[in-house]
């Protein structure tokens, strides 16, 4: 239990320290010439994608508690 | 031939590169910034640019006379059309003691304004695939969440700056993997933590 608090907690402390820069270089790749149309949009997604892995893994953390504590 | 001639072309074959290697690198700026081109001279009265090649791409990108603004001994010209990542040549001429004498030296462009880093893009590609990669197949949850959030870094990292002086289809291509692939990897695995306690 004790790892996998410490484990989901430096995942997710490295996780939201390192969004604000994966955000600005979504910004910058987005406004390159070279990444137009599907690239684009990909590259727009990759803010979602890191958000959804800090998101999962903190719900999967809150899920793992509320399991080992009988509560689910 | 005796030993001396034999001795004497060895001596010319290590002097004519020396006389001939007349170029000299400036140094390597970032693929879209103004570079001051400068050159020195103390007993001229101009110094102009003739024309600036970029290899591979480009061709031949300014061709006449263009002035250097002089300040002294110190003569510079601004030019902002780097544009293209490679080797760019600049030619020009001063008039040295007196004399039209021609000068020429080079200079680089690539999409991070650093050179010879592959060394370094190899171990950060090898260390953050690894990271990912034991992640996922050992089953490390953590791991492969923090191995994929490191590859979409990576991902979006290469894609801006491209990999050592290449920056083109394949390292594009490179990039969007490496960013789908981090993404399914921090996912899947937070979503394997979630379902398992449910």
């Amino acid at each position: 239990m004790l790892g996998n608090v410490i484990g989901g907690f430096i995942v997710i402390l490295v996780g939201t320290s390192l969004m604000p820069t994966v955000a600005q270089q979504v910004g910058l790749a987005q406004g390159n010439e070279n990444v137009t149309g599907a690239s684009d949009t990909l590259v727009g997604l990759t803010t979602l994608f890191y958000a959804l892995a800090i998101a999962t893994s903190a719900i999967g953390i809150a899920a793992l508690g509320l399991r080992q504590s009988g509560l689910m | 031939m005796k030993i001396h001639q034999w001795l004497l072309l060895l001596v010319f074959l290590f002097v004519i590169p020396l006389v001939s290697s007349q170029v000299q690198t400036l140094g390597t700026y970032k693929v879209g910034d103004c570079v001051n081109l400068i050159q020195l001279c103390d007993n001229c009265t101009y110094n102009n640019i003739t024309s600036i090649t970029s290899n591979p791409e480009g061709g031949i990108l300014i061709k006449g006379e263009f002035w250097m603004e002089r300040n002294g001994t110190h003569y510079n010209y601004t030019f902002c059309g780097n544009g293209y990542a490679g080797q760019y040549v600049v030619n020009g001429h001063g008039d040295e003691n007196g004399l039209d004498t021609v000068w020429a030296y080079d200079y680089y462009v690539t999409p991070s304004g650093y050179r010879n880093i592959l060394g370094l893009f190899i171990i950060m590609i090898g260390v953050v695939y690894g990271i990912g990669l034991f992640g996922f197949f050992g089953r490390n949850v953590w791991v492969s969440i923090i191995g994929g959030m490191l590859m979409m870094t990576l991902g979006l990292f290469t894609l801006m700056n491209g990999v050592d002086i290449y920056r083109n289809f394949m390292t594009e291509s490179f990039s969007y993997f490496t960013i789908g692939l981090g993404a399914f990897f921090a996912i899947y695995a937070g979503l394997d933590l979630i379902d398992e306690n449910l």
